[in-house]
């Protein structure tokens, strides 16, 4: 080392030395602990706040009272932003909506469980006194002309492929084909193939030829909820939501069935069926998708193509619960559902309220293709086929001589509804769907079927559709 | 976990030829996409009366080692495994809902004086009472939340967002007091910087769902962190 350069080091050292001395620098390390240590906890340092940044001071109007259009009244309303509900019916709940007045309590001919305890509504639901079950009983499969416990069946080979094919959807990595065809070069079982019917297409709102491979993956690979289902055993969904949103019922227009809404024009204005005009700055547009894919509701102008396309992307068909009623259990006492070679691919003992539900009740659940064949039987020959297809597991003359009475709730019969809950269209590209997630001028959109991230034909995926809406409009 | 266990074999392995240290930090994290998750999260349940709080304030454990001579010119090698935790935590209804964020990691570092670049100096076994630090390392990032106690898991366990990451450290310290005949007590602080960490998921993973054009990407992390740390001297002064 030179001269030149020892003196430069030198002259370095007895500067730091000057500006930092050892008793500074251990003045300055507690210091710093401290203040490391205490800074979060320093109030105004870091707001825990609700969205920041709202801006939005208009008026919206919500098109639909279900559980979407609620909840995202309630959260703007929390933000002080005024709101206006139109529904089209003289209910809110959309397609959450208890049978009264038969069984000895409310049956849920809508949405019934609750998918997941890793959302929205199971939070809520937990801020409330009601009391969960979670239905872990047994299922029961009529193969072989034999009805099987689910304890002694699950090591039937044909139901472990089934069981198999439908827990891993996520890593199918083919090429798109139905679930149906998939099922069949996948070596599911004739025997067992009605148990395929119902956990994969009949579960989705609609049949095996009409659910893609595509849309089952992105669901699969998507869902982020859980998969613990539960039911309310003391008290209804719709009671849950008339509890929470009580302070926006006020603000609904029942039998308002808004038929256009034309958003080239500020303030945006809506026309009901009675020709009445309404304004608003913001729209928000809940309704079922069918109720747009079937232009029951227009768009002046129409619809840019992204959105359209979003929208198109799923489809929604005829659904129906068929509530049964009988004066005797004869079907095992610890049943969840019951599989039996059919029409209709799944029925159940309906556990919503089932505190004081003492009736022997089924809910028979039919999606899709069958609900449409059912349909097309009427209502006596729709009884009789349910009847003698429960009648070919137990015995035709004990179910004709237990049964009562029944009620058929058929979602695709509903003008304002026209189907039960959404699927992801058979070829359709489920990642190319975020349009729908964004307003088209001030219009946004809510609803199950607008969920772009695997999460629709769910109520909870409603209401983050909601929620999402709630923020843009804050923020717009 | 094994690879945490891993991770302490290798520490227990090297101490017979090194100094052993232990140390405990509090730190600090900012990251505006992280908390515009939680802020999501609050302003879906406005019906909560205890708002999640940010990650915000969290703690770091370590066990490390240092060479007991330098390597170079006064600098002492050091190597350290961590463990940290950021912790967020609300009671409503009766129900703690908790966020964690986790963080297991390695480092080597180098402790030094910046005269002792220059020259020779006195120091002792730890080497000069005040030093820098530098120390580079890797590390694993693991964000899930908890309802009472209990882990949220889908299908496949624990459902967790996760990242592995590539992080520097600078910072100082001071050898404070000697405890005994061979226990140090060091004070210490310094800032961590992380280049990028990708939690995927992490919106799903806290709120069940993300529709809101939430980050699970968090760019140029720094995470204040100040603390103490014990050595056992392996032997008397050199």
């Amino acid at each position: 080392m030179n001269e030149t350069e020892e003196c430069r080091q030198g002259l370095i050292w007895s500067l730091m030395k000057k500006l930092w001395t050892r008793r500074k620098f251990f003045q300055s390390t507690l210091l710093a602990s401290g203040a490391a240590a205490l800074w979060p906890a320093i109030p105004g340092c870091k707001k825990v706040a609700l969205m920041d940044g709202n801006k939005f001071n208009g008026k919206v109007a919500i098109v639909g009272a279900g559980v979407a259009g609620l909840y995202a009244a309630w959260l703007l309303q929390q933000n002080g932003i005024e709101v206006t509900i139109y529904e089209a019916t003289a209910a809110h709940g959309g397609r959450i909506r208890p049978l009264k007045n038969f069984a000895s309590a409310e049956i849920e001919i809508g949405a019934e469980e609750i998918h997941g305890s890793h959302s929205v509504w199971f939070d809520l639901i937990r801020t409330t006194n009601a009391i969960e079950l979670e239905r872990d009983w047994q299922d029961y499969f009529f193969v072989d002309n034999i009805l099987h416990a689910e304890n002694q069946f699950t090591g039937d080979p044909d139901l472990a492929r089934v069981i198999e094919l439908t827990d891993n959807f996520d890593t199918y990595g083919g090429p798109e084909m139905s679930a149906e065809d998939y099922g069949n070069i996948s070596g599911v079982a004739g025997r067992v193939k009605h148990v395929y019917e119902a956990w994969t297409g009949n579960e989705r709102g609609t049949s095996n030829t009409r659910i893609g491979m595509k849309g089952l993956v992105f669901e699969a690979q998507k869902w982020s909820s859980g998969f613990d289902n539960r039911v309310l055993a003391n008290r209804t969904l719709l009671s849950i939501i008339e509890e929470k949103f009580s302070s926006v019922l006020p603000s609904i227009r029942y039998n308002t069935p808004i038929k256009a809404i034309k958003y080239s024009v500020s303030p945006v204005e809506l026309t009901d069926a009675s020709d009445a005009v309404h304004t608003a700055d913001r729209v928000l547009v809940a309704v079922p998708q069918p109720i747009i894919t079937n232009r029951n509701l227009q768009f002046i102008p129409s619809l840019p193509p992204e959105h359209w396309q979003a929208i198109t992307a799923m489809q929604c068909d005829r659904g129906m619960k068929v509530i049964l009623k009988f004066s005797d259990m004869f079907w095992p006492a610890d049943t969840d559902s019951l599989f039996i070679p059919g029409v209709v691919p799944e029925f159940w003992m309906p556990a919503g309220n089932s505190a004081s539900l003492t009736d022997h009740v089924l809910t028979a659940f039919v999606m899709g293709e069958a609900a449409e064949y059912l349909f097309g039987l009427g209502e006596e020959g729709m009884l009789q086929a349910i009847l003698d297809q429960l009648g070919s597991a137990f015995g035709q003359d004990i179910v004709q001589n237990a049964f009562i009475d029944h009620h058929t709730m058929d979602w695709g019969s509903e003008p304002y509804f026209q189907g039960a809950y959404s699927y992801i269209k058979t070829g359709a590209d489920p990642a190319s769907r975020n349009a729908i997630g964004n307003p088209a001028g001030q219009i946004y959109f809510a609803g199950e079927y607008t969920h772009t991230e695997g999460h629709h034909a769910s109520v909870h995926g409603a209401m983050e559709t909601a929620a999402r809406a709630a923020f843009k409009i804050m923020k717009a | 976990m094994k690879h945490l266990m891993l991770i302490v074999c290798w520490c227990i392995s090297l101490h017979g030829m090194t100094q052993f240290s232990i140390a405990f930090n509090v730190r600090n994290l900012y990251a505006k996409e992280y908390d515009q998750i939680i802020r999501t999260y609050n302003a879906m349940r406005p019906w909560q009366t205890e708002k999640q709080p940010f990650l915000t304030l969290g703690w770091v454990g370590a066990m490390g080692w240092q060479s007991p001579k330098p390597v170079f010119k006064g600098i002492y090698l050091q190597g350290q495994c961590m463990f940290g935790q950021f912790r967020s935590s609300a009671e409503n209804n009766g129900e703690t809902k908790q966020i964690l964020l986790r963080q297991w990691s390695i480092h080597l570092g180098l402790q030094f004086h910046p005269k002792a670049l220059f020259r020779a100096v006195s120091a002792g076994p730890l080497g000069t009472r005040w030093f820098l630090q530098w120390q580079i390392g890797t590390g694993y990032w693991q964000a899930f939340s908890k309802r009472n106690g209990e882990s949220f898991e889908d299908a496949n366990g624990l459902y967790a967002a996760q990242s592995y990451t590539f992080q520097t450290y600078f910072g100082t310290g001071y050898n404070t007091l000697r405890i005994g005949e061979r226990i140090f007590l060091t004070l210490r602080a310094g800032l961590w910087y992380i280049p990028s960490i990708t939690l995927n998921r992490f919106p799903e993973a806290i709120n069940g769902a993300n529709l809101y054009g939430l980050k699970d990407q968090a760019s140029n992390l720094f995470l204040p962190e100040a603390g103490l740390s014990f050595t056992w001297e392996r032997r008397k002064h050199l």
